[in-house]
């Protein structure tokens, strides 16, 4: 045995690596026959003078906004065909980001992709690998076509501008009219009528809000309306960083309504395991009477899968109001969406005037699908829309200019982790209002500085 | 076993209500695949379906997606698994069998691998594959899964080999068998439960696999099963519910399958060493 030992090693490694090297060849036939040598997705390919350009695109690439682009695209494409945008993206959102941030690290950033301006953003701008979007829209003339909220959501802290909103969203409660007629109800204008209404559902044996507890962001939203009234964005600006406590009478009304309206029952039952499916769908079902969600979802108020009974029969109102609030009645929470930034390397004069053609044909077709774009475009009453749609439409225009920040997109990562996962407790009951106001300072004590620095 | 029969009728019952919490599940989201679309708005979610439907699956199939993930998915299932099994029992027959004086320290290596996380090779992972351009092809899902399957099946193999005696393999050469034949034709043979359990246990981790999935693949056409899935994931976390279900029925069904058909070989396999056949 021994003696052979060697040159068995010898002979198994051979044919081990011979197999390696078939398998390699015969495992890879189903790879498309696209794939240009360098194997880089984001860069022009070497078919014959085609430049291809990547858009990874954190919507799902089923989404009004992606299937609006992609569609102006290939129009543009008609007329410069070099031209070929691919798109690539999915809607859930951690597995977007894992991908984004392998493909950055890899030097295979792509032509553009979606970002909200946060922190990593930031540290590309530093790197100058990005855009400067602000001054591409003033150059092509186009910084004055958009809603000023829209492109303020998009700014970094110091005004700088790199991503391109393709979505404007406001916020406000739905409401089910038949309901609130029968029980004599007005939609409610102050939090203390806000309670009341709840209450009255309640006793009559209806859910009063349909919340979706899974994903966190909405149960967070209602955390923060109360200090948005009260200070504006001032108090998550400074609680962020620890120079406010949640013990401060903004952080506690917020913290207190939440804790009432959970422990009270007006959240549905099993809130916390409730997804964004779900949540619309009980509201839609005529099960509660209210429920809180952007003006993305208008056209499922008004599409023909209702029953009867629901279908126009969906009001809205606004963020309540409180007695000394420092903002105004048509303030809220508004946002344009994730934006879209663009790679600098990548961006050469095709891709230039690609931009300026997509700003000039995107706001009438992504409107045209029911949603409501960025840009100062609306629809008249000829196009034929369900009567939901102009109304949002309204509201739209007559919104402030003030905008409540999503507290996600403030804190620190591992604060935000912590707050996402506690407060559907402190809605449970399982904390007090004390005791959360304490847990979340000690956190934002603990991991602010490291963060902010 | 001389259980009276009180204690049999508790085991009965015991074992009937794991069951049920076991396999409820699955149950659930195959019956929910037959729901139709207002059954999710508007009844209990544990209730039956108002009326059996096979929209969902129809449009599963519209969407028309799925036939090439399914087939993306086999390709590599049934690839890694192939060379999986290859190179660990060979391996792990000459790391036992043949007493070379660096067995014991090449078995180290290969079970470093287990300590290994799948998060930190995958940058390196991706610009080597991106420069040799296998990048975005099925190829480049295969290579690392079979070099992470490696470890606990070459662990596999060492351990049932111990258990084949020498004398057998003597005899075979006495009778002028090689090295090769004594493998092919006594050793292979023989660990058929063990290559049974590698095959299933390494196809689940297979099956499932979404990380490389995910950030090796750029095209729809080279999509696997469960980054497929995420096709269902609109935006804000909006989700048709239906179509999901038969969508994880339909990629759910083969693993059972697999379970169903081997179940009996993979508990021998995993228990004992050398029961043959």
């Amino acid at each position: 045995m021994k003696a052979y030992g060697k040159w068995l090693i010898l002979a198994l490694s051979l044919i081990v690596l011979t197999a390696l090297v078939s398998a390699c060849g015969g495992g890879s036939n189903t790879g498309s026959a696209a794939e240009n040598g360098s194997g880089a997705p984001a860069n022009a390919g070497q078919k014959a003078g085609k430049k291809t350009y990547k858009w990874f695109v954190a919507r799902g690439v089923d989404s009004p906004p992606a299937v609006t682009v992609k569609e102006i695209a290939d129009e543009f494409s008609k007329t410069h065909p070099e031209f070929e945008l691919v798109l690539e993206g999915t809607g859930d959102r951690p597995s977007y980001l894992q991908k984004l941030r392998t493909l950055i690290a890899s030097n295979e950033m792509p032509a553009m992709f979606d970002t909200d301006p946060d922190a990593y953003a930031s540290k590309l701008v530093e790197k100058g690998k990005l855009v400067d979007m602000k001054k591409l829209l003033q150059d092509l003339g186009k910084y004055d076509a958009f809603r000023p909220v829209a492109l303020q959501y998009q700014q970094f802290a110091d005004g700088s501008m790199y991503t391109l909103p393709i979505e404007y969203g406001i916020e406000v409660f739905w409401y089910n009219i038949k309901m609130f007629k029968d029980l004599g109800l007005e939609p409610p204008k102050t939090f203390d009528e806000f309670l009341k209404v709840a209450e009255t559902l309640k006793q009559n044996g209806i859910t009063p809000i349909a919340v979706d507890g899974k994903d966190k962001w909405p149960v967070l939203r209602y955390l923060a309306f109360e200090p948005f009234r009260m200070t504006g964005n001032d108090f998550i600006e400074n609680v962020k960083q620890g120079k406010a406590s949640f013990k401060d009478p903004a952080g506690m009304a917020g913290i207190k309504l939440v804790h009432e309206l959970g422990t009270k029952g007006y959240f549905q039952q099993g809130f916390s395991s409730t997804d964004y499916t779900a949540a619309r769908d009980l509201f839609l079902a005529g099960k509660t009477g209210i429920y809180y969600m952007g003006s993305w979802e208008t056209m499922n108020f008004a599409n023909d899968k209702l029953s009867a009974e629901i279908k126009d029969n969906i009001g809205f109102f606004r963020l309540p109001m409180m007695d000394g609030a420092k903002t105004a009645e048509n303030d809220y929470f508004i946002n344009s969406g994730i934006g879209v930034a663009f790679n600098q390397d990548t961006f050469d004069d095709t891709m230039k005037e690609f931009v300026k053609f997509l700003l000039e044909k995107y706001p009438e077709a992504y409107t045209k699908k029911g949603q409501f774009s960025p840009f100062n475009y609306s629809l008249d009453q000829a196009q034929g829309m369900p009567e939901v749609f102009y109304k949002i439409q309204d509201e739209i225009a007559k919104s402030g200019s003030v905008f409540a920040v999503p507290w996600d997109t403030r804190l620190d990562p591992a604060t935000n982790e912590l707050l996402g996962n506690e407060l559907n407790a402190l809605a449970l009951g399982a904390h007090t209002p004390d005791d959360f106001a304490d847990l979340m300072d000690q956190a934002i004590k603990e991991n602010a500085p490291k963060y902010f620095k | 076993m001389n259980y009276s029969r009180y204690s049999k009728a508790f085991l009965a019952v015991i074992s009937f209500v794991l069951l049920i919490i076991q396999v409820y599940p699955l149950i659930w989201v195959f019956i929910s695949s037959f729901k139709a679309p207002t059954d999710f708005s508007s009844s209990n979610p544990l209730s039956l379906p108002s009326r059996f439907t096979f929209e969902n699956y129809l449009s599963v199939w519209r969407k028309g997606n799925l036939g090439t993930y399914f087939s993306n998915s086999l390709i590599v299932a049934v690839t890694t698994i192939a060379l999986v099994i290859l190179f660990s029992a060979m391996a792990a027959f000459v790391i036992e069998k043949m007493r070379f004086k660096w067995a014991q320290s090449v078995l180290f290596l290969f079970l470093c691998g287990i300590m290994i996380p799948i998060q930190v090779v995958l940058i390196p992972l991706f610009i080597l594959y991106n420069k040799t351009g296998i990048i975005n092809t099925l190829t480049s899902l295969i290579l690392p899964q079979v070099g992470f399957a490696l470890p606990i099946s070459i662990y596999l193999f060492v351990s049932f080999y111990k258990y084949i005696s020498n004398e057998i393999m003597e005899a075979a050469v006495m009778d002028g068998c090689g090295i090769y034949q004594v493998f092919w034709r006594m050793i292979f043979p023989l660990s058929r439960n063990t290559i049974v359990t590698v095959v299933v246990m390494n196809l689940i981790f297979i099956w499932n696999e979404f990380i490389f999935a995910n950030t090796f693949i750029h095209d729809l056409s080279s999509r696997t099963l469960p980054v497929g899935l995420m096709d269902y994931i609109g935006q804000y976390g909006l989700t048709d519910w239906g179509a999901t279900y038969a969508a994880i029925s339909i990629t759910t069904i083969p693993t059972m399958l697999v379970y169903f058909i081997f179940n009996k070989s993979v508990i021998s396999g995993m228990t004992a060493g050398a029961t043959k056949g």
